[in-house]
């Protein structure tokens, strides 16, 4: 193999990977970016106090607002294979219902939680071995840089089951209402222990109404 | 749409993919190499008027992209870590698996320095000097990290070599 082929091997091997995240995406936060950086020039110039407590004010204000959304890369990213595997990027614990219609939508059944989540007494399945739900969910690089990803077979899943899915809020995993005091992390609502990880746990359960009631 | 932003956004559909792939090749981690041009290309365009003018501008975005990681990677020192996967091997896994993964191992065996090379002239079709000025080094230590890597990749990924390591 002469150094122009093997060149050519490895460029070739690259391929099939290509960005899924649309240009629209990359503008708004870029806009964001751009906008920022000029709100840091008007507060270096003068008024730092004010500039500043109000730009947190409103901050606080537009968390949840479509404005504050689009200051950031998308909160998470569904990505469907020729192969039928789909492939889901949570950076932020936001539209959770959102994210499980569009997976229901492309033939994933799952659930999906950022809770703690309850199921009646024998909801939970015998069959959510691991090997099993290994070879539905691509555990292997389920952590990335800025939150957690992992790849589901829809086509794997066994009929008359779906897929448990809770999110543990964390540093890599952002939402709003989080605060620390006194040793506490504090996210939604509930005191959790200081060394409260952000984490991922799937487990296989019966796909049966009865569980919702 | 202005013609800014047109432009822009030619300029991200044609440079998008060889940047990608640039970083995932340097870095090793699909999912993280596309966060990290991502977020490149949203400063790209945050700077657009200036970047517009750089000469490689996807140079620029892959050169941005490997800097936030630094970044990145700074900062998650200081934050808790993921109680699984907190080692998480660069390069495994079902995100990677669109590639080769010997051939991930492969680059990943690489020094940095020459799988950042080898990416900037794979992925970017770089020439020696703008693959130098990128990279801050000299166009001569390109040349040689490239032949160092070739003559790496060749042993590791030659078919007489994969037999061997079968064996």
């Amino acid at each position: 193999m002469n150094d122009q082929d093997l060149l050519t091997t490895v460029r070739d091997g690259f391929e099939p990977v290509q960005m899924t995240i649309p240009a629209d995406d990359i503008m708004t936060r870029g806009r964001s970016l751009r906008r920022r950086r000029r709100r840091g020039q008007v507060v270096a110039g003068g008024a730092l106090a004010v500039a500043l407590g109000a730009g947190l004010g409103v901050s606080a204000l537009t968390a949840g607002s479509p404005a504050a959304q689009q200051a950031t890369l998308t909160a998470w990213t569904v990505q469907r294979s020729p192969d039928g595997a789909i492939t889901v990027t949570i950076r932020e614990l936001r539209d959770l219902p959102a994210l499980q219609a569009r997976l229901v939508l492309d033939g994933a059944p799952v659930t999906i939680s950022d809770t703690s989540l309850t199921l009646p007494h024998g909801c939970v399945a015998q069959t959510s071995v691991p090997l099993m739900l290994q070879n539905i969910v691509g555990f292997s690089a389920i952590r990335t840089a800025t939150g957690v990803a992992f790849t589901l077979r829809p086509a794997r899943i066994p009929q008359g089951q779906q897929l448990q899915i809770l999110l543990i809020p964390g540093p890599r995993l952002r939402t709003p209402p989080v605060t620390v005091a006194n040793g506490k992390v504090t996210v939604h609502g509930g005191p959790v222990t200081s060394n409260a990880r952000p984490g991922i746990f799937i487990t296989l359960v019966k796909a049966t109404p009865p569980c919702a009631s | 749409m202005d013609s800014d932003a047109a432009g822009f956004a030619e300029f991200y559909r044609a440079a998008r993919d060889g940047c990608l792939r640039a970083v995932f090749a340097t870095v090793g981690d699909r999912q993280a190499a596309e966060d990290l041009v991502a977020e490149a290309f949203a400063r790209a365009w945050a700077h657009w008027r200036t970047v517009r003018e750089h000469p490689a501008p996807s140079a620029w975005v892959v050169r941005t992209a490997l800097n936030t990681r630094v970044s990145w990677w700074r900062r998650a020192r200081r934050e808790i870590p993921l109680p699984d996967r907190t080692a998480d091997t660069a390069g495994d896994g079902d995100l990677d698996s669109v590639v080769d993964p010997e051939l991930i191992a492969a680059l990943l065996r690489l020094p940095e320095r020459q799988r950042q090379v080898v990416a900037l002239r794979l992925f970017l079709d770089l020439d020696t000097a703008a693959t130098a000025a990128t990279l801050g080094i000299a166009p001569g230590t390109v040349t040689a990290h490239l032949a160092r890597a070739i003559a790496t990749l060749r042993e590791e990924l030659s078919p007489a070599a994969c037999e061997e390591s079968r064996q």
